[in-house]
């Protein structure tokens, strides 16, 4: 059944105002299925029912935080494509000696800060293991937004549940209650930020080289741009990357066609690209 | 593979359904923690998962959940509830629950934490 669109632009404006994110026509099909299945999510028998409440009494914490999720749904969690965070642990930071400094990363497009928390997290579980590591981890995003609950490392009941196993949420975040919701949120713990920061940076406009990295994650960020603009910030990553230095992209890209200067590597599941011994020198 | 799923709601029920019923998962319902740990202790009784509701009648998720592991031994319990304090989180893990899943929840989330504990993709 069709939704009316008095309720689409009920939802759509709350969206767009909250997130950024913006449904007009041409992708309006994908909110209707996600406010189809926020109502079946909340119990409610369909979309009209869900804007029935909501009409009579407000929309409640959980309620807004839910739409929020769905509106943003897949764009990011915790530990996501967990066979890239296997390799992290058992294969690149075993592997990577950089004598007289900390291993430093760079999560080239970290969102809302998922990214960078998990990674530091995957730091403290090989520190607990007997394996501890000094890191520098740099996390940047071009919205200024997203960075700011990246920042803060503030996560609602939704956000703290995709990917993240329960043990590490009680070891790595404290609860805090929002004043006028009955949702909590959960706060990441200052510990798990004391190797990292957080900077607003554009990948296709000119910004300063922080490398050399061990590592750059640019997680579905190309899939968005044209092949020059990919071109592009590829040549420019491999500039940052430290010699051998990898390079991890989202599970749908590849640099197929688009860079020689990476060796293609797969571990289990993950596929990562090694920069070439001679590439850096011409990056 | 088969789900157990412990839950005093047949809207829960029937939400589970519509959420793994096309994933080939076989799932079966009780609805209360009694219930429950009579059906593990039936005879030829096999289960690959179970989806533990906190507060029911008769015998609550938590009561239940240590007599359940008792039987079950290795076979993961997920909690699944709208209680989200910390505290609560911390007790039912203690109890022996593999991992915990707050309501409301979606797809994504609950399909997740199942494929993270099973190693294997739940569609």
């Amino acid at each position: 059944m069709a939704i009316s669109p008095e309720i689409i632009k009920y939802f759509s404006s709350l969206i767009e105002r909250e997130t950024g994110i913006q449904y007009g026509p041409v992708n309006q099909h994908l909110l209707e299925n996600r406010l189809r299945d926020l109502a079946k999510t909340l119990g409610f028998a369909d979309v009209a029912m869900l804007w029935a409440e909501v009409q009579s009494r407000g929309l409640r914490g959980v309620e807004r935080d839910t739409i929020l999720d769905l509106a943003t749904n897949n764009e990011t969690s915790f530990f996501r494509d967990p066979e890239v965070f296997e390799f992290f642990k058992n294969v690149f930071v075993p592997q990577c000696t950089t004598p007289g400094r900390p291993i430093k990363i760079w999560c080239a497009a970290c969102s809302t800060g998922q990214e960078p928390y998990s990674l530091a997290m995957t730091f403290d579980q090989l520190a607990l293991a007997g394996m501890p590591r000094s890191y520098d981890l740099v996390a940047t995003d071009i919205s200024e937004r997203v960075l700011k609950q990246a920042r803060e490392g503030l996560y609602s009941q939704l956000e703290i549940q995709r990917g993240l196993a329960a043990t590490l949420l009680l070891r790595y975040f404290e609860q805090t209650a929002v004043e006028g919701s009955s949702a909590p949120k959960f706060r990441v713990k200052p510990e798990l930020k004391r190797s990292l920061s957080f900077q607003k940076l554009n990948l296709l406009e000119p910004w300063v080289n922080k490398g050399p990295f061990d590592i750059v994650f640019c997680r579905n960020v190309l899939i968005y741009q044209d092949v020059e603009s990919k071109k592009k910030i590829i040549s420019r990553l491999a500039g940052t990357l430290a010699p051998g230095g990898y390079l991890v992209l989202g599970g749908a890209e590849s640099l197929l066609g688009l860079s020689s200067d990476f060796d293609m590597q797969l571990h289990g599941k993950a596929c990562v690209y090694r920069l070439k011994a001679l590439a850096r020198a011409s990056a | 593979m088969k789900f157990l799923i412990v839950d005093d709601s047949r809207a829960v029920h029937a939400y589970l359904v519509d959420l793994l019923g096309g994933s080939g998962v076989a799932l079966q319902h009780v609805h209360n923690g009694e219930e429950a740990v009579q059906a593990v202790k039936s005879p030829g009784f096999g289960v690959d998962l179970v989806l533990l509701d906190w507060e029911m009648p008769v015998l609550s998720g938590i009561e239940a959940l240590p007599r359940l592991k008792a039987i079950l031994g290795a076979t993961p319990v997920v909690m699944m509830t709208s209680k989200n304090a910390m505290a609560d989180i911390a007790l039912a893990l203690e109890r022996g629950a593999s991992d915990y899943v707050i309501k409301p929840f979606t797809k994504e989330i609950l399909t997740g934490k199942i494929g993270q504990i099973l190693g294997r993709e739940v569609a």
